[in-house]
């Protein structure tokens, strides 16, 4: 099956993407851009950078820009759909959904609507399993976002290792905080995969911090030979 | 030994539909088997039986039925999720309307039932419902869960693994 795989940049979608790729053709990523940083749906830093990630492995990227209006905003994720379909024969949508209804219901009614599959291999995964996952498949990821209580600024740009997972367990414990993110505590971005053909340097990045919320923004990024 | 059957055509579909259900059992200490419902011919080897759901568009299972034969002459205690619903209806010869659900929503118990009580949101995710017969007694104000007359089987529409595990754990002691 020609599936399209919703893409943000993340572990989530990118060990969405890895599952996707032992079982169909990844013909496309499809990326919605949202100005609005509030967006349930869209949201996440260094969104730009999925330009030279789909570039590293090879896969066409359709890349819709959304005002991130709620309603309006899933209008534009059909719209990029709808794109993905008529380019790049798409049958079906592959999702990085771990546990969002709000999120997987909306994608399941466009899907429906336009006749597609939806997967999402990684609806209701444990946190834990899924980061070691993300680790031993060789994704290299980096935290590139903290957004709760009590998330330190120096996570910002860490990796996803066993030292990180094993912080995440340790404050899961203490403070009930989700290991993987999922309620958007944490957003990462993929620097590098198996299926990265070159992978992703970081030349100028930045950091804005303040009261347990920040930003590890990567201004500036190359692809290198692996 | 409880049974769980796969009636997914796509693999992918398995992570989504059948996993969160074996990851729940196992946490809970349960022993259980997984099969593709091709793969079964007669289960009366196991006391319980899980039949999971699958994706929106899959409907590969209504076109094997002959592979459910086994559902008629079970004796043990069975649970159909969402397309598990739709299969057994249909061998209990309820036909299936074109309904979608998708969504959260509200869930209210009509009659005192060993799996669920008050009121409650559950997940739905499904494109066909059972014209319900005389052979189900509706257990929710919305018929989303419906009891066999006469038999330990029960049909859920919703999604319990999403936000109802317990409904799963209460079945897995009965």
């Amino acid at each position: 099956m020609r599936v399209g795989v919703l893409f943000s940049g993340g572990k989530d979608s990118c060990l969405a993407l890895s599952k996707a790729m032992k079982e169909h053709k990844v013909v496309c990523l499809i990326t919605i851009v949202s100005k609005n940083s509030e967006s349930f749906m869209f949201h996440t830093p260094n969104i730009c950078i999925t330009k030279i990630q789909a570039e590293a492995m090879g896969i066409p990227l359709v890349s819709f820009p959304t005002e991130g209006k709620k309603e309006n905003e899933l209008e534009d994720l059909k719209k990029a759909i709808v794109e993905a379909k008529e380019k790049y024969g798409i049958e079906g949508i592959v999702t990085g959904s771990v546990r969002s209804t709000y999120q997987s219901s909306r994608i399941e009614k466009i899907c429906k609507e336009l006749d597609l599959w939806c997967f999402n291999p990684l609806w209701l995964i444990d946190e834990i399993e899924e980061l070691n996952e993300v680790k031993d498949s060789g994704i290299r990821a980096i935290v590139s976002g903290v957004f709760a209580f009590p998330l330190e600024k120096e996570l910002l740009g860490k990796p996803i290792n066993e030292e990180f997972i094993k912080k995440m367990i340790a404050l899961k414990e203490k403070w009930q905080i989700n290991p993987a993110g999922e309620g958007g505590e944490i957003e990462t971005t993929v620097l590098d995969a198996p299926f990265f053909k070159s992978k992703i340097e970081l030349i100028d990045t930045s950091i804005e911090y303040e009261n347990y919320s920040g930003t590890f923004i990567i201004n500036k990024a190359r692809l290198v030979k692996k | 030994m409880i049974l769980v059957i796969s009636t997914c055509s796509q693999n992918l579909s398995e992570n989504e539909f059948v996993r969160p259900i074996e990851n729940l059992l196992l946490k809970n200490s349960f022993d259980f088997k997984t099969k593709h419902y091709s793969e079964i011919s007669d289960a009366s080897g196991y006391d319980k039986i899980i039949i999971c759901g699958t994706a929106l568009k899959d409907f590969e299972y209504l076109k094997d039925m002959n592979k459910f034969s086994w559902i008629k002459k079970y004796e043990g205690k069975l649970l159909g999720i969402c397309s598990g619903v739709q299969i057994i209806a249909t061998i209990f010869g309820m036909p299936l309307k074109e309904e979608s659900q998708i969504g959260t929503r509200k869930v209210n118990t009509l009659i005192a039932n060993p799996l669920m009580e008050g009121k409650f949101n559950a997940y739905f995710l499904s494109s066909k419902q059972p014209i319900l017969g005389k052979e189900v007694v509706p257990l929710t104000e919305d018929e989303s869960v419906i009891k066999f007359k006469g038999k330990e089987f029960y049909g859920c529409m919703f999604h319990p693994e999403v936000l109802n595990s317990e409904i799963i754990i209460k079945f897995c002691n009965l």
